[in-house]
């Protein structure tokens, strides 16, 4: 029978992701920067036999955080810009990673740490980059975690995504197939160095045989507010309020809802993939912007309540 | 008069096999094609080169169809090919 056009259409963009990875990391070696291979190649080598296709649309690469503002410099010489300049985000949530893209193609992300660990982002470098693999991807040899390394992303992951995103549930749950038991304990391990073991409990307990792993691992079964509510994939404002709570100061709250209620294109490129079709679809999303946060507030403030009671 | 070698043509051009097909994609033309079950036989073919004739033999002993008939198959696959612009000249 012949491939689905969704088959050949995943495969064909893994392939165009592949090939910007390539051509990445062939500029970063030029400059001597250091950058590991998160998901992408990483997942489906551990997890995927080599003839199934895992959907990856963007590029993820864990750069040395001393690395940073040259690679930064490098992806603006290939064409690259940030979806989002640092400037417009003041105040509100640290990313863990910033987009960048190039004429509409595949994007790349570059990130400072990975989503849920409390650690400093150079240890959480160092702890990835000391497991790390080589492979070869177009040519090019790429720096990726190890299986042990793979299986506390898969958590991560899915822990960042939550419950409702169905790849996080079907990588979690080829990990859960796939990988040895001393993969998962060397994970937990690593989880525990980088401070990122609630977050990797909670992603594992979107699924059911994950949630009796993390419980085996003796992981932490109460977790933090945020890493609970990222885990149960809340409407758009929950994240938000939930980090407003938690910013201290009259003056920094109201600069925080001001910026919220009135944001940089890029934070609301960042929010609304609606801003990103162009400039018309910009100031569509500008002028919606009211009725957006009007119509999602409601139920971002019962999910955080939800999140508090079950990390209280 | 020699016989003319067909091979894939050299850059921009990526592929990976997916469930027993190929699937490429053409970064010159920025588009992608799935290849039937014949075709991803006569690829590995393709990428060190071969002739005409090796190619047809390749899928009569895959197939094991007549001559004839996988002479009319791999003549279609070759043009299809060229008109897409991923045969080197």
């Amino acid at each position: 029978m012949a491939l689905s056009e969704a088959t050949v259409r995943a495969a064909a963009r893994g392939l165009a992701a592949d090939v910007v990875t390539a051509e990445v990391l062939t500029a970063f070696a030029e400059q001597r920067i250091s950058g590991i291979v998160l998901r992408g190649p990483a997942f489906q080598r551990w997890l995927y036999s080599p003839d199934e296709v895992r959907t990856y649309v963007d590029v993820d690469l864990f750069v040395r955080p001393a690395d940073r503002a040259r690679a930064e410099a490098v992806l603006r010489g290939l064409g690259f810009d940030p979806l989002v300049e640092e400037f417009e985000l003041r105040g509100h949530r640290p990313l863990h990673a910033t987009e960048w893209t190039r004429d509409g193609g595949i994007s790349v992300d570059v990130h400072e740490t990975v989503s849920g660990a409390g650690a400093p982002p150079r240890q959480v470098w160092e702890a990835f980059r000391a497991r790390a693999v080589s492979l070869s991807i177009n040519g090019v040899e790429a720096m990726i975690p190890d299986a042990a390394g793979v299986a506390l992303l898969v958590g991560l992951h899915a822990a960042h995504h939550g419950v409702r995103l169905e790849r996080c549930r079907s990588d979690l749950r080829r990990a859960l197939d796939r990988l040895s038991d001393q993969a998962w304990h060397e994970a937990a391990e690593l989880a525990c160095r980088i401070d990122a073991a609630p977050a990797f409990a909670a992603g594992l307990s979107i699924d059911s045989r994950g949630h009796e792993l993390a419980a085996k691992l003796g992981l932490p079964s109460k977790r933090p507010v945020d890493v609970e509510l990222r885990a149960s994939s809340p409407p758009p404002l929950a994240l938000g309020l939930e980090w407003l709570s938690r910013t201290p100061g009259a003056r920094a709250k109201t600069g925080l809802l001001v910026r919220t209620a009135f944001p940089a294109p890029g934070a609301m490129r960042a929010w609304r993939s609606r801003a990103r079709s162009g400039r018309g679809g910009l100031a569509v999303s500008y002028l919606t912007h009211p009725f957006w946060l009007a119509r999602h507030l409601p139920s971002s403030a019962l999910a955080l309540r939800r999140a508090r009671r079950t990390s209280a | 008069m020699t016989e003319r070698t067909y091979r894939l043509r050299d850059g921009e051009l990526e592929w990976r096999e997916v469930e027993g097909e190929i699937v490429a994609l053409d970064l010159r033309a920025s588009t992608y094609l799935s290849i039937n079950k014949a075709g991803t036989a006569l690829w590995p073919h393709l990428t060190s080169g071969a002739s005409r004739e090796e190619l047809v033999t390749a899928l009569t002993s895959r197939y094991g169809i007549d001559a004839e008939s996988a002479a009319r198959d791999v003549g279609a696959f070759v043009r299809a090919l060229e008109e897409k612009g991923l045969l080197a000249s």
